[in-house]
């Protein structure tokens, strides 16, 4: 089990200031709602706090009987990974439902339309 | 001054008559012409029947929009057909609508584009439970650090907005507005926002809003957005003059 080089650590602290930044810029653009980012900024800040605590990880894994640490970070990336994948299958079904609501609510407005338009021009056409 | 009262409800069956009755009966200086907007925010209930047979004009949203995408809709409403300015009253009764001419006079009087109606400043009616008054007050010191403004009732949806904050809202939040994030637009636009203490009533009926996990989804929700509206407006502020 080795301590986390430097070199890593610093690629690994500018890449989640990176990641982070881009999310910004994201957000402030109103391309990303301010929620979504919730998740991703909680999975950057613990990977920025091992990054900066080198032995946190070892310590972690040394306590879970983990023999090699960074296999630790895989997993939780996974899982987090996977949670969100799940939580956005159900954002996306909730929107398509709404979007199938909404279309058919469009339909019946349509509906409602040619009704009246029909109505107004059967009153006008003079009856034979 | 055409003024427009908007009503997001969610299933308020029992409250939605009361409180519209109510606004018919208020007595309002002579400049003002005040029209009544109930948003049916896809209620389950019989709200939306209800509103039918009431006095005022309704929208009947076919998805739930959320209270946001509510009010959002409301402001919308008031810019399509050209009013001065809206006075936002939630449909579950809590929001006393005796108080209106209290918003509508400091407007007038301080000249203020948004008056915000707080429970805080005098500590009179219904307080609000623990835990909401808690995150409340984190809010207000946020917002307070940023923008050196205070406002000690951020989430008070009871207010009026003149027509500068209306024209704000339409431009820039598209889809949502945003509770506590909206203040921050306003004061770094440079609108004058003043509070002004009102008594609210507690829910009469319904169920409470939050779990524990919801709320704090909700605050770190506002909290964030919060943020983020001051970091795009920041320096904007001097850039587009509202007129």
């Amino acid at each position: 089990m080795q301590s986390l080089s430097l070199n890593i650590q610093l690629l690994s602290i500018t890449g989640v200031l990176g990641f982070i930044l881009l999310l910004v810029r994201l957000i402030m653009k109103g391309k990303l709602r301010e929620e979504y980012a919730i998740v991703w900024i909680f999975c950057a800040a613990i990977f920025l706090l091992f990054s900066v605590w080198r032995d946190g990880l070892e310590q972690i894994s040394l306590f879970m009987g983990v023999y090699y640490p960074p296999s630790l970070i895989f997993l939780f990336g996974f899982f987090a990974i996977i949670i969100f994948l799940v939580h956005l299958s159900i954002v996306v079904s909730k929107l398509q439902s709404q979007i199938k609501i909404l279309t058919r609510e469009i339909a019946f407005l349509k509906y409602q339309l040619d009704q009246k338009r029909n109505a107004e021009i059967s009153s006008e056409t003079p009856t034979p | 001054m055409r003024l427009l009262v908007i009503i997001p409800c969610f299933n308020e069956q029992h409250n939605i008559k009361k409180v519209v009755e109510e606004l018919h009966r208020l007595k309002l200086p002579p400049c003002y012409s005040l029209s009544v907007l109930v948003i049916n925010d896809a209620s389950t209930d019989q709200t939306i029947s209800i509103v039918k047979t009431l006095p005022c004009n309704y929208l009947d949203v076919p998805v739930n929009l959320g209270i946001w995408g509510a009010v959002q809709a409301g402001f919308v409403f008031a810019q399509r057909y050209h009013y001065d300015a809206v006075v936002r009253v939630d449909g579950d009764g809590q929001h006393p609508v005796e108080q209106i001419p209290i918003l509508l006079k400091h407007s007038a009087q301080h000249q203020a584009d948004v008056v915000i109606g707080s429970r805080f400043i005098e500590h009179n009616g219904y307080q609000s439970t623990f835990w909401r008054r808690l995150g409340i007050f984190f809010l207000s010191k946020l917002a307070k650090t940023l923008t050196g403004h205070v406002i000690t009732d951020t989430t008070s949806g009871f207010r009026f907005f003149g027509h500068k904050a209306i024209a704000l809202v339409n431009e820039h939040f598209k889809d949502e507005y945003p509770e506590a994030a909206a203040d921050v637009l306003f004061v770094l636009m440079g609108l004058k926002v003043v509070e002004v203490p009102v008594q609210m009533h507690a829910r009469t009926e319904g169920r409470s809003f939050f779990t524990l996990w919801q709320a704090l989804f909700f605050m770190a929700k506002l909290s964030l957005s919060l943020i983020f509206v001051y970091l795009r407006f920041k320096n904007k502020q001097y850039a587009k003059p509202v007129s």
